[in-house]
């Protein structure tokens, strides 16, 4: 990702895709997690606005950041209630069915729902760590939140998760 | 199984259309669909700043478009409200309200083009009187040029621009028997067209 970032400082438009297929999945599965039916949206707008921040920076600035929090600091501004009107854009054709998505697991449902009782800033940290993979340093960084805050937020929050699941057992 | 476990397992693959979205949106790419028109299929390539191209829907069309632009095409849904926009132009011969993105184009041969949307509808113009209009008597070669090179042909109607002897003269999208068809169709006197 170092790499990227000055390539991304040399050249944007040839490198700008590198970065989308490297962050997508992540990107996704985090807002996918904190956002529901509105992360594709949000992913989509989150890499348009890097983009077009991308290109208003100085080639020096842009060789030097750290662009996994930096993508996640600008999802998170665009926020869970942010939808945008994306119709103003072309859009790509629908894949064929089989190049759809599964549906959900019903695990997969259960634990965002078990996420979404959480407070935003726990869920948050939850999900950029355990979810994205971001490291403690990475999501400081994305949340603006000094380190320790954010440590005690993921054990926080994964201690409550615990406590859901076995009231849930007890059930 | 463990909660750091579980949440790990959410993780999963972007929507296959995210990237082509992200490219259509920042102008990395152009979206194009495909419309019927009195010469064939047309493959009509968009972009937020406006349509970018018209071809004749070839194979090679997308590689076309890669060649003369530096970016890819890639088949999308227009922005709201320009699927008939975009219709409309095709069957009216001119832009209507629907924006064009002509960055590529110099400044002067823009000007020729605009001049060109003014032609009614089943009439023509010889080059000369092109150049007049855009303030360049004289120039009716540098006029030919830039119907020539009209990457929106159909839209931008250079079909009903000809030659100053009243001969047809040529046509980018598919040679002057495409823009006989066309004139013809618009309810030109095909006496008045010759070859």
């Amino acid at each position: 990702m170092d790499n990227l970032s000055v390539r991304l400082s040399q050249n944007l438009d040839r490198w700008f895709p590198e970065l989308v297929r490297a962050l997508e999945h992540e990107l996704f599965s985090g807002l996918r997690s904190l956002a529901g039916a509105d992360a594709e949206d949000l992913a989509q707008e989150t890499f348009v606005r890097a983009y077009q921040a991308l290109g208003s920076y100085p080639a020096n600035r842009v060789a030097t950041m750290s662009l996994r929090p930096w993508i996640w600091t600008i999802a998170l501004n665009l926020g869970r209630n942010h939808r945008r009107a994306l119709n103003r854009r072309p859009r790509a054709v629908e894949l064929e069915d089989y190049g759809r998505p599964d549906p959900e697991p019903v695990d997969a449902v259960a634990w965002e729902t078990r996420l979404r009782k959480l407070s935003v800033p726990i869920r948050r940290a939850v999900v950029l760590r355990h979810v994205v993979g971001l490291d403690y340093d990475e999501i400081a960084t994305a949340l603006g939140r000094p380190l320790g805050t954010v440590k005690a937020d993921v054990h926080r929050g994964l201690d409550r998760l615990r406590t859901m699941m076995e009231e849930e057992d007890e059930r | 199984m463990n909660v750091e476990t579980s949440l790990a397992g959410l993780r999963r693959e972007a929507p296959a259309n995210l990237g082509d979205n992200v490219d259509l949106a920042t102008g990395l790419a152009d979206g194009y669909r495909v419309y019927e028109s009195p010469v064939g299929d047309v493959a009509v390539a968009f972009n937020p700043l406006g349509v970018s191209m018209v071809r004749l829907a070839e194979e090679d069309f997308e590689s076309e478009f890669l060649g003369q632009n530096g970016r890819r095409v890639i088949e999308a849904t227009p922005p709201r409200g320009w699927d008939g926009l975009i219709g409309k132009a095709i069957e009216l011969g001119r832009p209507g309200s629907l924006p064009l993105d002509l960055r590529l184009v110099s400044p002067f041969r823009r000007q020729i083009l605009l001049v060109a949307t003014t032609i009614p509808r089943g009439q023509v113009r010889p080059y000369g009187w092109l150049a007049r209009e855009a303030g360049k008597a004289g120039a009716a070669r540098a006029v030919g040029t830039a119907m020539a090179q009209n990457p929106v042909p159909l839209i931008v109607p250079c079909h009903r621009v000809v030659r100053s002897d009243g001969t047809i003269g040529a046509y980018s999208l598919g040679g002057q028997h495409n823009k006989r068809i066309l004139l013809i169709a618009e309810g030109a006197d095909p006496a008045m067209l010759r070859s």
